[in-house]
Formats: C-alpha cells, sequence, structure tokens
C-alpha cells in the first residue's frame, strides 16, 4: 500500500508541473500586454519597457519559466493587475465562499441522488423506478443558469424563505438555493451512477452465493454490495469536489456569491492575466489533489488496485 | 430409515413476461441417503441446476414451486418461512457454485468469507471463528492457511478459490452439499484434486453430496448413484455401474455414444436435433422428437418409469427391448 501511495504522489507531483508548464505556455497565448496594462492607457514607451523590464518580461523564454517555476514553489502566484494585491491573497479571500458552495452542492448531490438511485435499482422495472428516471431526466436537462433564477425568484423573493442572493451569516441559510442549484444535475448523475452499479452487482454470482450462505437481503446489502458501491462514490465525490473547488461562474453569478469563479470572470474581462492564471492553478490544484486522494482511498477499499 | 432427501412430483416453473409461467422442471422424484453421492447429469437446459435451487429454495423473484415436495431431515422445505429456510441455507444444506474466481467477493478476504457462516450461524466470535477459519483452510488443503486467510480472491488461483469455497461451505457441517458443477471452469489437474477433496470431506463427516455436473467421467470417479435429467424430467436412474454398463433409455445412451472415442478416424457423435426450450417439450415422451427408436406410441403417450435392473428405473416404453450392445 505504500508504494501505491508514494507511485500516486509522484505521479501527481508531475501532473502539476505538467500543469504549471501549459498554463505558463497558455498566459504568452492570452491577448493583452501587462506592461501595458500596469502602465494605463497613457503612458510612454519609455514607461512601458521599465515596467516590462520590472516584470522580467524582456527576458528569455526559458528565464521566465525558470522564474515562472520559482515563483510558484515560494507560492507567489503574482500580483493582480486590477487590485495591486497579491493574486494568492485574492483567491484565499475568496476560498471559504467557495468551499462552502462546493460542500453544499457535493452534499446535496449524495443525500438526494443515492437514495434515489437505491430505490430505482431495488424497484427497477416498476413505475418508482420509472417516474425517478423521468425526474432525472429533467434535472439533466435544466439549464443551471434558469434553475437558480427560478429558485431565486419562487423561494426567495415570492415566498420569501431564503435570501435573495449574496452572502452572508448564517452562512447555512445563504448557501441552500446556490447548492442546490448547483447540486441538481450531480443529483440526476448520481442516482444512475448508482441504479446501474447496483443492478450490475445484485446479478454477480458472489451475490448468489452469498445468499445460499443464509445471509438475509439486509445482510448481503451491508457486508457485499455496499463495499463495491462505495469505490464508484469515492471516484466520483472526488472529482466533483475537484471540479466545484475550480470555481463554478454560472452559479456564483446568478446568486451573487463570492466565489473564485466569479472574480475570476471579472479578473477575464479586465484582462487581468495574473488572477485568471490563478484562478486556474488554484482550480487545477484542487482537482490534481482530488484525484490523489480518491485514488488513496479507493486503493484502500478495493484490493485490487493496490497490485496493478 | 427416512431418507435424507426427498424430492417427490418436483415441478417448477418460471413466470414470463406475458405471466404466463413456463415450467422448467416436471414431476420430478428422486431421494437421497445420507452420505451418499447423487449425480445429476445433463446437457444445459435439462433442469438439473433449477432443481438444486429449488430445493435451497434461491428461484428469485420469477421462480415458482408449482407443485411437489421437498422432505429434507423430516421438514417440508417447499413450505418454510424465508426466515427458517435462512437458517438451513449454509447451515444444513451448503452449495458450491460453478466459477470460483466470480462466487467469491473480490473485496472481502478469504477470512472473511469463512467467518461469516461461522459467526452468522453458529454465533461464533470473531476470534473463535479466525481460528477455526484457519483450521478449515487447512483441511482443505492450505498448509499456509495463517497466510491465506489474509489474501484476497484474486490473489489465488482458480483451484484454490474452489477450495475455499469449499471449505466455506462444509463451515458448519451440512448434512446436503449440492454441487453445481463445481469442476467445470477449473482444468483436469485440478479437478481431480477437487474430486478428491470433496470425497475426502464426505468421507469423514458422512455429508450427502448431491453433484451436479454434464461431465460423464466425473460422475464415473465421484458418483454412486445417478439420475439423468432430460427437459425437465428425470428419463433414467441407477446406480453407477449400471448406468455406464446397461443404460436403459435412448438418451443415456445418445449421452454415452457421445463421449470422444480414442480410436483414429472416429466422427463425433451428437444426439440429432436440439434440447427443447421450456414449453416447447414434445407431447408424450419429451425425448420423443430427437429418438432413433421412437415409436408411435412414444409420441402420443407420456412413458412411466420401467424397472430394468436393480434400483434402475427408465421412463421409456422400450426400456427393456433396448438392444444390449449399443457401441
Amino acid at each position: 500500500m505504500l508504494r501505491y501511495v508514494v507511485n500516486r504522489l509522484a505521479w501527481t507531483i508531475f501532473d502539476l508541473l505538467v500543469i504549471l508548464t501549459i498554463t505558463f505556455a497558455l498566459s504568452y497565448l492570452l491577448p493583452g500586454d501587462p506592461a501595458r496594462t500596469i502602465a494605463g492607457p497613457h503612458a510612454s514607451i519609455q514607461t512601458i519597457t521599465a515596467i516590462r523590464h520590472q516584470l522580467g518580461l524582456d527576458r528569455p523564454l526559458y528565464v521566465q519559466y525558470g522564474r515562472y517555476l520559482n515563483n510558484m514553489v515560494h507560492l507567489n502566484l503574482g500580483t493582480s493587475l486590477q487590485f495591486g494585491t497579491p493574486v494568492l491573497q485574492a483567491i484565499w479571500a475568496r476560498f471559504p465562499a467557495t468551499l462552502e458552495l462546493a460542500l453544499a452542492g457535493l452534499i446535496f448531490e449524495i443525500v438526494v441522488g443515492i437514495p434515489f438511485g437505491f430505490l430505482a435499482a431495488l424497484y427497477r422495472g416498476r413505475w418508482l423506478d420509472r417516474i425517478i428516471s423521468m425526474i432525472s431526466m429533467v434535472c439533466l436537462s435544466l439549464p443551471q443558469f434558469w434553475v437558480g433564477m427560478m429558485l431565486l425568484f419562487i423561494a426567495a423573493f415570492k415566498w420569501n424563505l431564503f435570501p435573495l442572493g449574496g452572502y452572508g451569516q448564517p452562512v447555512i441559510w445563504y448557501v441552500i438555493l446556490p447548492g442546490i442549484t448547483l447540486g441538481l444535475v450531480g443529483v440526476a448523475y448520481y442516482c444512475q451512477l448508482i441504479r446501474a452499479r447496483l443492478l450490475d452487482l445484485l446479478e454477480r454470482p458472489f451475490i448468489q452465493a452469498a445468499r445460499a450462505r443464509g445471509l438475509s437481503e439486509a445482510g448481503i446489502m451491508f457486508r457485499h454490495v455496499l463495499p463495491n458501491i462505495v469505490t464508484t462514490l469515492i471516484t466520483q465525490i472526488g472529482m466533483d469536489l475537484g471540479y466545484f473547488m475550480a470555481g463554478v461562474v454560472v452559479v456564483e453569478a446568478v446568486f451573487g456569491w463570492p466565489g473564485i469563479g466569479l472574480q475570476a470572470w471579472t479578473g477575464i474581462q479586465a484582462l487581468d492575466v495574473p488572477i485568471i492564471m490563478g484562478t486556474v492553478l488554484f482550480g487545477a490544484f484542487w482537482i490534481v489533489l482530488a484525484n490523489f486522494v480518491m485514488d488513496v482511498l479507493y486503493a484502500s477499499v478495493d484490493p485490487r488496485i493496490r497490485v496493478s | 430409515m427416512g431418507a435424507l432427501l426427498e424430492v417427490s412430483g418436483l415441478t417448477v416453473g418460471f413466470i414470463q413476461e406475458n405471466k404466463r409461467i413456463l415450467s422448467a422442471v416436471n414431476g420430478v422424484d428422486f431421494t437421497l441417503e445420507t452420505g451418499e453421492t447423487l449425480g445429476v447429469v445433463g446437457e444445459s437446459g435439462s433442469g438439473k441446476s433449477v432443481t438444486s435451487l429449488a430445493i435451497m429454495r434461491l428461484l428469485g423473484d420469477t421462480g415458482r414451486i408449482q407443485s411437489g415436495k421437498i422432505i429434507f431431515d423430516g421438514l417440508d422445505l417447499s413450505s418454510l418461512t424465508t426466515a427458517r429456510m435462512r437458517e438451513i441455507r449454509g447451515k444444513d444444506i451448503a452449495m458450491i457454485f460453478q466459477d470460483p474466481m466470480t462466487t467469491l467477493n473480490p473485496v472481502l478476504t478469504i477470512g472473511q468469507h469463512l467467518m461469516e457462516p461461522l459467526r452468522i450461524h453458529l454465533g461464533m466470535g470473531k476470534r473463535e471463528a479466525r481460528e477455526r477459519a484457519i483450521e478449515l483452510l487447512r483441511l482443505v488443503g492450505f498448509p499456509r492457511a495463517g497466510e491465506i486467510i489474509d489474501e484476497f480472491p484474486h490473489q489465488l488461483s482458480g483451484g484454490m478459490c474452489q477450495r475455499v469455497m469449499i471449505a466455506v461451505a462444509v463451515a458448519c457441517n451440512p448434512k446436503l452439499l449440492i454441487a453445481d458443477e463445481p469442476t467445470t471452469a477449473l482444468d483436469v489437474t485440478i479437478q481431480a484434486q477437487i474430486l478428491e477433496l470433496m470425497q475426502k470431506i464426505q468421507q469423514e463427516s458422512n455429508t450427502a453430496i448431491l453433484f451436479i455436473t454434464h461431465d460423464l467421467a466425473v460422475v464415473a470417479e465421484t458418483c454412486e448413484r445417478v439420475i439423468v435429467m432430460y427437459a425437465g424430467t428425470i428419463v433414467e436412474e441407477a446406480p453407477v455401474n449400471e448406468i455406464f454398463d446397461h443404460p436403459a433409455h435412448p438418451y443415456t445412451i445418445g449421452l454415452l455414444r457421445s463421449l470422444p472415442q480414442l480410436e483414429r478416424g472416429s466422427r463425433l457423435y451428437s444426439i440429432p436435433g436440439m434440447v427443447p426450450a421450456p414449453g416447447q417439450v414434445p407431447p408424450g415422451c419429451c425425448f420423443s422428437n430427437r429418438c432413433t427408436l421412437a415409436i408411435d406410441r412414444c409420441r402420443s403417450e407420456k412413458p412411466f418409469y420401467l424397472e430394468v435392473g436393480d434400483r434402475h428405473r427408465a421412463g421409456c416404453w422400450l426400456a427393456k427391448e433396448l438392444p444390449k450392445e449399443v457401441f
């Protein structure tokens, strides 16, 4: 197991290196000249050149790459062109809100999606299964911005049950609607995933063999089925968490949620390259980290993985 | 002395999509004595597996015992509650299945598999169950029992997995062991080991074995008596030597002729036609449409069993007149 963890860790670091390199290359493809943006519209050529020299933009590529990597290791993501503050600080300030929204979405997906998936599988072919499938289809098809706006309009505006967007205390009251909006598609997805996996597992010979040993249906579910489903869940939850942590612009925009997604969006519009790149890296880091944790958890549950 | 297992008039069907019921097993009768090994021979679709599932009451949502009785050790299994049946499964009657690699749960250790029936049926504590599990592994031929117990199924070979399955099955000392094609998925040398193991266990604990297989060679090796099934019916029943020396049903004869001969240039014989699907069994004798010796009576009247020897019966109108030399 230790070998496996070390192996995964090595690959994770390699992944991060690749991502850093690609991001670095991308920043050269983006329109806009950071020196010019900082200097302002009326600056002289000398000022712009001076700023360019200050930023090290006139050095050869490999030197810039080296400095870039060095910065990364020291967690220096640069300075925002809009605010003049360190990028990492700006992103980190929005991190709690992003995490809260991500968790809310994830919890909603799991708590609603999984039980429905179980029901659909256990009542396969009957009317309950059909209804659940239909509702899943609808959830999968609804656009997030529409769902968000509808929830705001009906639950917040008309019924006054929730605040009309924004962020405040107690957080839980503010996070419910955006969490539902974020997780709705996931509910359908988890539901279908669990249903399919469960149906596949219930057909397996070892389930029949367990029945032949005198296990009750509940015993079979807990001892034999669940351990095999956990691996599927770990994979999916890990991916979702990583993805949510990278920023979810649409939901943040609709609800005015102060997450990193919205910040990146304004950064894009202002061509604030450091902020854009910083957010990309931040999101990528979370996804890579989530993958690593997921791999380790998966291996701890499914012994077959440790060997390959 | 009453037999350990008495199956009489067993008819098992499955409910189809159109709500009608199709019978896979039709009026099967046989008995099994304590400590005896009875072979059940037949092709796929003969109803042999369904019979064993019916005994275990594991027919699934669509299976039904339409009629008949299954008396095990004095109890009528067909009328027991599910809860009571669960007490019997794994404890008094155990079953081993065909493919050992897929009948073990990949995320559970060998030890967890073994301890399951011990803890559920015998109420053993964890430590006691673990010790007993190691004993069982030694019994089935694992000298490294203490290590194997913590390994996972994918770390073992097919033969080893089947030995584990046997260990799990005999954990609670069942009176009856149903073996549904236990060696079909294994290669021949391993097959021999498994059969040897089963015989050893039977001798030591006097377990009765219901051995389901399509392999006549295995039957010759291990069984005392044999029943031959075709299209859900028993067509012949005899002690094992009788079946090979004096088969009395055209189907049995056909099966024996189908065994590959070692002479150079001999062509493989196969019984013409195909096994009928449930619901498409011909009227009269179920084998009449494929039988080379069929007469008119066979096609219109279902034959009853004729005694052709000591404990030897066959369901064929011509059972007593069959030519002695069939090869």
